[in-house]
């Protein structure tokens, strides 16, 4: 045991000559080390704003639950429909269709439309919404669409003659801002606001209006239509099943063929599936390129190293005439380009904090919503210090063995 | 002289293959990287520029503009026959053409496809009008005519198995929207899925079978010797007081054919600075390569560069050795990236070309391409030897020759 310990050099030892060995070299330390800094900042700051923003998309899902399904027709580009376009249309017999399958709570439809507004001698287009006379269908649709009121009150089921306006109604569409208690036209028709939505940084609501389903179908005159279906379902463990047997009694209901259908039932699950797709197809791209710039770095790190061995050619030479075995110098140079990569790493841990913040707090300002929120997991931060360490070792493994084959009488000769 | 600068640049350069190599490792990756990222922005830069140019310039495109994405599909429910009569009267307008885009449900050989049915006008010189700006030709059959009733041209697409599992030909009867039409024509292909998955009717057939009478958007036709641009003002002017809308607060867009190339590009081009920046980072990563290989080669050759003073090189002298060494490693590495760069976007072209079937994605390697990277990376290289080259140039021949 004590005889060992002669020829062994202790981990702690490594260490501390690898310590010094960088510190001998501070420029060329600092310069590697900057390499790996700003591939590692650069990645963990796309990885966090990525991150976040799936996130909040992933939390408004959840808000509107998961026992929820939703019902359209389809269109040409797999989105939706209008409810008078020409494809698939969905109506009132869907409707009660729908409320009889089992599984199903309550449903409810929404039907909108365009609508020409006059504030004022302006008039502008935006979007209306029907909203349900009953109650229990009404507060399905406040749950779906997590609407809140800003100012004023929120619309009474089977309440006329009134109306709700988005905040961007009310504050950028028209010359002068409408107020609550305000008069405005829809197709011609008074109604007197009530309430202003809170802003969501969705356009469709944001510039939409809400008066009662009554009155948007006598606008419009279309008696029947619904743009969306929402249904709540029983159990939400039962949600792929329901939404399976709604879609199965629809498809019968107007003798259509599976891969037929001219509607879609989709739950949120299904929702949050494609948005994340996507968001996960962005991200890996970008982080992709991102992380060329870590193996430049990376680069660097070799290239620190071979120098490295070569100026130390003669020290390499004298520590194996005193004893130090192959294994032992292996481990010295590996350490100190590892040590190199996770200084980076922290480092740039660090600087890609502060960026994505940075980022996260001009977006707040910019948008004026809280949509992108930096993320950071305990698991991003250590796995990119883990990944910097590797790439750091990885890097320093041919020029470590190029030292530790080194025959002691060669390098002592060198030079 | 100069000569003389650059053998022994590149004689000590030799000196340490690995290094040398190992740094413009660094500056291959990074150019080539962001070679192959421009030239394929560019490719579909000027593959969708030249499908807006074929429209022609004496064009302008009116489109209502929705609240926002909103529930979608509800686009064009705000451009009526009465908006397109009123602008035929803007002094200056030739011919105005309204058309009427819908999604339809299509039905052959027992399949149900839902996919886009587009328009034609009634009157003859909106038809011809929408013909050149939409550069509809057929390939097959025969265009459509006035007066042609349950007559449609069908996208290339429909005549390969991909969408019905069956050839359609000239000839053939397809259900649109539950009612029969023949096939008359078949479009040549555009090369991209959304027109080559169109079917074009006579106005009436899509009234009937849609009932949708609001225009999707409109054509206009300036008269020759008429400024596009004062036209295209006018006719804002015209719908903006017909609809009682103040200035900036309008509800339909109208665009020059320049204009929409102009906001197309502006979009590609913020995608692609974004791209391009990011990968730009490893090429400063690179060029902090160079820096460090020559503050060694600076420590390295103390002696070296003490001797050269002694025997009268000017710090000027040593400076400009230095640099021309680091810009050389910026230059070669920028040369062998370019080439690298280039490949693999030719991969991308040639790969997307077997998958897409489309010329949409072609490589564009314009002159000033080449000669900015190039140039790039030499400057790149000069820049980060700044610092070391400037370390050699001051020392002290006599300190430099203790070492």
């Amino acid at each position: 045991m004590h005889c060992e310990n002669k020829t062994m050099i202790k981990i702690k030892d490594l260490f501390g000559i690898a310590t010094k060995n960088l510190k001998h070299r501070k420029k060329r330390t600092l310069l590697t080390i900057l390499g790996i800094i700003i591939g590692i900042s650069a990645v963990v700051a796309l990885i966090s704003i990525g991150q976040g923003m799936s996130h909040s998309i992933n939390n408004e899902m959840e808000k509107i639950g998961t026992d929820k399904i939703f019902i359209q027709p389809k269109s040409a580009t797999g989105m939706t429909m209008s409810a008078e376009g020409g494809a698939g249309t969905i109506g009132k017999k869907d409707l009660n269709l729908v409320k009889k399958t089992a599984g199903v709570k309550e449903a409810t439809g929404i039907y909108s439309h365009m609508a020409q507004i006059g504030f004022g001698k302006e008039l502008q287009t935006v979007y209306s919404f029907g909203y349900p006379k009953k109650q229990s269908e009404a507060s399905l649709m406040d749950e779906v669409h997590t609407w809140k009121i800003e100012e004023g009150r929120m619309l009474k089921p089977g309440e006329k003659g009134k109306v709700i306006i988005g905040t961007d109604i009310a504050e950028k569409l028209f010359e002068k801002d409408i107020q609550v208690g305000n008069k405005i036209n829809i197709e011609d028709q008074v109604f007197k606001v009530i309430g202003i939505f809170k802003k969501v940084g969705d356009p469709g609501l944001d510039k939409g209006i809400l008066i009662s389903e009554k009155e948007i179908r006598e606008l419009y005159d279309e008696p029947d239509l619904f743009t969306y279906l929402y249904v709540e379902i029983t159990s939400n463990k039962e949600l792929e099943l329901t939404a399976d047997r709604i879609e199965r009694k629809m498809r019968k209901d107007r003798g259509l063929k599976e891969g037929q259908e001219d509607f879609s039932v989709q739950t949120p699950l299904e929702m949050m599936e494609i948005f994340n797709n996507i968001l996960a197809i962005v991200s890996i791209i970008l982080i992709g390129i991102a992380a060329i710039s870590l193996l430049v770095g990376g680069i660097g790190i070799m290239n620190t190293m071979y120098t490295s061995v070569l100026q130390r050619t003669h020290e390499i030479g004298i520590m194996k005439a005193i004893g130090a075995k192959n294994s032992g110098i292996m481990k010295l140079f590996l350490l100190e380009s590892g040590i190199l990569g996770l200084v980076g790493g922290a480092l740039g841990v660090l600087i890609g904090f502060l960026i994505s913040k940075g980022v996260e707090i001009s977006a707040a300002q910019a948008m004026g919503t809280d949509m992108l929120k930096a993320f950071f997991p305990w698991y991003l931060i250590v796995g990119a210090l883990l990944f910097s360490f590797i790439v750091g070792t990885l890097s320093g493994l041919l020029p470590a063995r190029r030292a530790s084959k080194l025959k002691p009488v060669d390098a002592l000769r060198y030079e | 002289m100069v000569f003389d600068f650059f053998t022994l640049a590149f004689k000590s350069l030799k000196k340490r293959p690995l290094r040398t190599w190992l740094t413009m490792l660094g500056i291959f990756i990074g150019v080539s990287l962001v070679i192959s990222l421009v030239s394929l922005g560019q490719g579909l830069q000027n593959a969708v520029n030249s499908q807006f140019s074929a429209v022609g310039m004496d064009k302008i495109i009116v489109q209502p503009v929705g609240p926002g994405y909103g529930p979608p599909g509800q686009e064009g429910s705000t451009l009526t026959d009465k908006d397109l009569k009123e602008i035929e009267q803007v002094v200056g307008v030739k011919a105005a053409a309204g058309r009427i885009v819908s999604s339809v449900k299509i039905e052959y050989n027992k399949l149900m496809k839902i996919n886009f049915v587009g328009s034609m006008p009634k009157e003859q010189k909106a038809r011809e009008l929408l013909e050149e700006a939409q550069n509809i030709e057929v390939e097959k059959g025969r265009i459509l005519k006035q007066g042609d009733s349950k007559k449609a041209i069908i996208g290339n697409n429909y005549a390969t198995k991909k969408i019905f599992g069956k050839n359609l030909e000239v000839g053939n009867k397809i259900l649109i929207g539950e009612k029969s039409f023949e096939i008359i024509g078949i479009m040549k292909k555009f090369g991209n899925p959304m027109s080559d998955e169109a079917i074009i009717l006579n106005q009436a057939d899509i009234e009937d079978i849609t009932g949708k009478t609001d225009y999707s958007a409109l054509f206009i036709q300036v008269e020759k010797g008429s400024d596009v641009n004062l036209v295209a003002e006018k006719i804002t002017r015209t719908l903006r007081k017909k609809k009682g809308q103040k200035e900036g607060h309008e509800d339909f867009e109208v665009q020059t054919t320049q204009e929409l190339i102009d906001s197309f590009n502006t979009i590609l081009i913020v995608i692609q600075m974004f791209v391009i920046g990011i990968a730009g980072i490893s090429l400063i990563v690179g060029g902090i390569g160079i820096m460090n290989t020559m503050y060694t080669s600076v420590l390295e050759r103390i002696r070296e560069i003490g001797v050269m003073k002694a025997i009268g090189a000017k710090n000027s002298d040593i400076l400009k050795l230095f640099l021309i060494e680091s810009g050389m490693l910026g230059l070669v590495g920028g040369l062998v990236g370019l080439l690298l760069g280039m490949g693999f976007s030719l991969m991308v072209e040639f790969g997307a070309k077997q998958a897409l079937g489309s010329g949409m994605i072609a490589a564009s390697f314009p002159l000033s391409l080449l000669i900015g990277t190039v140039l790039f990376s030499f400057i790149l290289g000069a820049l980060s030897g700044v610092l070391p080259a400037m370390q050699a140039a001051k020392m002290k021949p006599v300190d430099a020759l203790r070492k």
